[in-house]
């Protein structure tokens, strides 16, 4: 009882630091904790007020754009298609599940869906969970069963990309999914408990309309499942049959070639990259994207090689053994396919989308990791000195976590809520606005904006628009647009207009907008300045 | 076994029966939580293991897991009895359900060995640990929850106030007003509010030089009336705290566009 009592009180208290670091820099704040949860709280806060959850009956049908545009801009009210509209319709068109969670939970617990979309209740099941496997698997283990504890804060505070991922609700939840499998797989390799195969293994099937990336994870792991069926198969270890090994992938593709996405992704892939995997941005990164500060991506390589040292040593030690012709235990094989199915789906990040991405395989790897990581600790835990070292690693993650969560966080500063509401009261809701994206999507969910529009991520607009001392560069732009509002942040944070971690655009870049002869300087607080546009009308005849 | 079973779906309704009937209370938000994450996938942990041992942790840990896995499931079920032809997602659901309830029902698992689940360090080690937890996260929260100061606020619009109705293009002779509106923000503010407006030779006349003590949250407005305006591109500029608006008028005999 005393025992139980013990561990409530470490569980809890790997919770609350989670939720406190997971939601820094996010709570009393519009903007969303990211904002592609925006689009979820829209339709969740159409399907509260009218009773409905959101479905979309065509989408089994019809998926591309020009079929269902105009049935999208009449449900949901948007007279313009946006960048906004069109993210908007991406969710609307193939992810039921999520904005029906999301409504859901609003109805429920009788919060806002924006506030809904705030609750880390996905990092804190993922936190419970990776606790309930380390125990499951450390209780098996010779050493001291109490190392587990370290999965728990490692979890808990040990990496800022599953930290920041997890208060996004669309994603965390389906993290769980994954969580759950990996626990499920390790009661039926240690317990032969059939009953959990199917308990991890059925929501599975669901991640085709809730999250695509997770999907796409799946697949590969299941992939890694069926080759270590090649590579294991005169051991025996039917961890998963061979059948479900392929069968699950098959119909995870089915159904994201049912629902649109996979012919959708194709596509994308096909026009960005010139060709389906590699083309000329691929391997890299767009130019643009990767401007990440030195220091943050220093902390960032630094903290990721500390977490997932022990995962990888087993991966080493795995391969080695099968080198030897050696058998592998049960539990080593499902490690050792979570890592090959995260190298393989990591190797897709980098060849589609580039190595900023594969912050996404971090995520996936990080509960295994954390687990491992307490796992490698057990058999020298009544040592002093590693148990010393160990929490002095979970403390250092921690700090990492904090600096890196903090700085990747879009910052309400204090102007900004009265910026907009100025520009609720003064500016016709029907101009188009353009800005960046959490500026504009706190004037769309909050000020009732119609037509706000947010950059597209292109190396031109950015250079010429955004990094460039010229300001007679900004004149093709300012004719499609009626307002403008810029955040001073962007001069010295970037975070915003160029994602996570990016390069600010400098006081000269900023100073330019102020300098153009073709915008009003309508709203100043230090904090926000808003723009309207004002072209010298000898412009507009070139231009147009 | 049967009470087993059917306590936590009563539970679970019982938790929904609350939150339906004190909805609105500090309570709303656990009772709600409980009713959809925990209580339906303890339920399903219930018809599945029949009692057999599953540490508490793992338990509860399992329970909100598959809970939340059915949350999206349950909130659909409810959305068809609106949207019955949303046909893939009815799939989806009987496919989820369906297997879960096989699950329950077929694979009675082998008697498992009693999992002891995770475990804690001693009583003094856990509660050091926890108390350092504690003291970051309420540093952490603090630290988040400081109240920002708003700051002082300067703003130019058309007569009427509104800003899509400012002018773009203007003829000689025009003589139009504007408005400007000062805010304190959260202190109180002294100081002088300038305007002046730049001709297009580069010549500048003083429109207004007026000191514009404010109290903190309050906010002041007041008309800029121009004199006639020459062709060419004049500029107002009107400053205060610091702060600076500015708007071009672009003066033509003919008009273009």
């Amino acid at each position: 009882m005393r025992e139980n009592l013990r561990v409530a009180v470490l569980v809890a208290s790997a919770c609350l630091l989670f939720v406190a670091l997971a939601g820094l820099g996010t709570r009393g704040e519009p903007y969303a904790p990211n904002e592609w949860a925006f689009s979820h709280v829209i339709l969740a806060e159409r399907a509260v007020e009218s009773g409905h959850l959101p479905i979309n009956e065509r989408v089994a049908t019809q998926n591309s754009l020009s079929q269902t545009n105009s049935a999208f801009q009449k449900s949901l009210g948007f007279p313009r298609l946006t960048f906004y509209a069109t993210t908007v319709w991406h969710f609307w068109n193939g992810l039921p599940l999520q904005p029906s969670l999301l409504a859901t939970l609003s109805v429920l617990t009788g919060l806002s869906p924006e506030a809904a979309s705030r609750l880390p209740v996905a990092g804190v099941v993922v936190v419970l969970l990776v606790g309930a496997t380390a125990g499951l698997l450390l209780a098996r283990r010779r050493g001291d069963a109490r190392a587990g504890g370290i999965a728990l804060f490692a979890i808990a505070c040990g990496s800022a990309p599953f930290l920041l991922d997890m208060r996004v609700l669309m994603p965390s939840t389906t993290v769980v999914l994954l969580a759950l499998l990996l626990h499920g797989l390790l009661r039926r390799a240690l317990l032969k408990d059939r009953a959990a195969l199917a308990f991890s293994l059925t929501p599975l099937l669901l991640l085709p309309f809730w999250y695509y990336t997770v999907a796409y994870f799946v697949m590969l792991l299941f992939l890694a499942f069926a080759l270590g069926h090649l590579l294991l198969r005169r051991e025996r270890h039917s961890l998963i049959p061979l059948w479900v090994c392929l069968l699950l992938p098959l119909l995870l593709a089915v159904s994201l070639l049912v629902n649109g996405a996979l012919t959708s992704h194709l596509e994308l892939a096909r026009q960005t990259l010139g060709s389906l995997w590699m083309g000329p941005d691929a391997g890299s990164d767009y130019r643009s994207h990767l401007n990440r500060e030195p220091w943050r991506s220093a902390l960032l390589y630094a903290q990721v090689i500390l977490l997932f040292v022990p995962l990888g040593w087993m991966g080493v030690q795995a391969a080695a053994s099968r080198m030897r012709s050696q058998r592998l235990g049960p539990h080593r094989v499902v490690f050792a396919a979570w890592a090959l199915g995260g190298l393989l789906f990591s190797l897709l990040l980098e060849g589609a989308v580039g190595i900023s991405f594969l912050n996404r395989s971090v995520i996936y790897l990080a509960p295994a990791a954390a687990i491992v990581a307490a796992w490698t600790l057990a058999p020298f835990w009544e040592k002093r000195s590693v148990r010393v070292g160990a929490l002095a690693a979970v403390a250092l993650l921690g700090l990492g976590s904090a600096g890196l969560v903090a700085g990747a966080t879009p910052s309400y500063a204090p102007g900004e809520a009265p910026a907009y509401g100025w520009m609720a009261a003064h500016v016709d809701h029907g101009d188009l606005v353009y800005s960046s994206l959490e500026a504009s999507s706190v004037l769309l969910r909050e000020d009732d904006f119609v037509n706000v529009v947010a950059f597209p991520p292109s190396e031109t607009l950015l250079e010429r628009f955004w990094y460039s001392h010229d300001v007679a560069s900004l004149a093709p732009y300012l004719p499609s647009f009626d307002e403008f509002v810029l955040r001073h942040a962007v001069a010295t944070q970037g975070f915003e207009e160029f994602g996570p971690a990016r390069l600010p655009i400098g006081q000269e870049a900023y100073a330019k907008f102020g300098a153009s002869r073709d915008l009003h300087l309508v709203y100043d607080d230090g904090d926000v300045q808003v723009f309207r546009v004002a072209m010298q009308p000898e412009r507009l005849p070139f231009i147009t | 076994m049967r009470v087993r079973v059917l306590l936590p779906l009563a539970v679970s309704l019982s938790l929904a029966a609350l939150v339906a009937a004190a909805p609105q209370t500090r309570l709303q938000l656990p009772l709600a939580l409980a009713a959809l994450l925990w209580a339906p996938g303890d339920a399903l942990l219930s018809l599945a293991y029949r009692g057999r041992a599953l540490a508490p942790q793992e338990r509860f840990a399992l329970s909100c897991a598959l809970g939340l896995a059915l949350a999206p499931v349950l909130g659909l079920v409810v959305s068809l009895a609106w949207s019955l032809t949303a046909l893939h997602v009815a799939l989806a659901i009987a496919v989820e359900v369906g297997a879960l309830t096989a699950a329950a029902f077929a694979w009675t698992p082998p008697a498992t060995r009693d999992a002891p689940g995770l475990r804690a360090p001693s009583t003094p080690a856990t509660f050091a640990i926890a108390g350092v937890a504690l003291v970051v996260s309420g540093a952490l929260f603090a630290w988040d929850a400081r109240p920002p100061e708003a700051p002082a606020a300067l703003a130019i619009a058309d007569e009427s106030g509104n800003v899509s109705g400012l002018p773009t293009v203007l003829a000689p002779g025009d003589a139009p007003t504007f408005q400007v509106d000062l805010s304190a923000g959260g202190a109180a503010r002294s100081g002088p509010v300038d305007a002046q407006l730049v001709a297009p030779n580069g010549t500048s006349t003083p429109l207004m030089h007026e000191e514009a003590p404010l109290a903190a949250g309050r906010s002041l407005a007041f008309p800029l009336p121009l004199p006639p305006l020459s062709e060419g591109d004049h500029e107002i500029v009107v400053t205060w705290q610091g702060r600076e608006v500015h708007l071009w008028l672009h003066v033509r005999g003919s008009v273009h566009a």
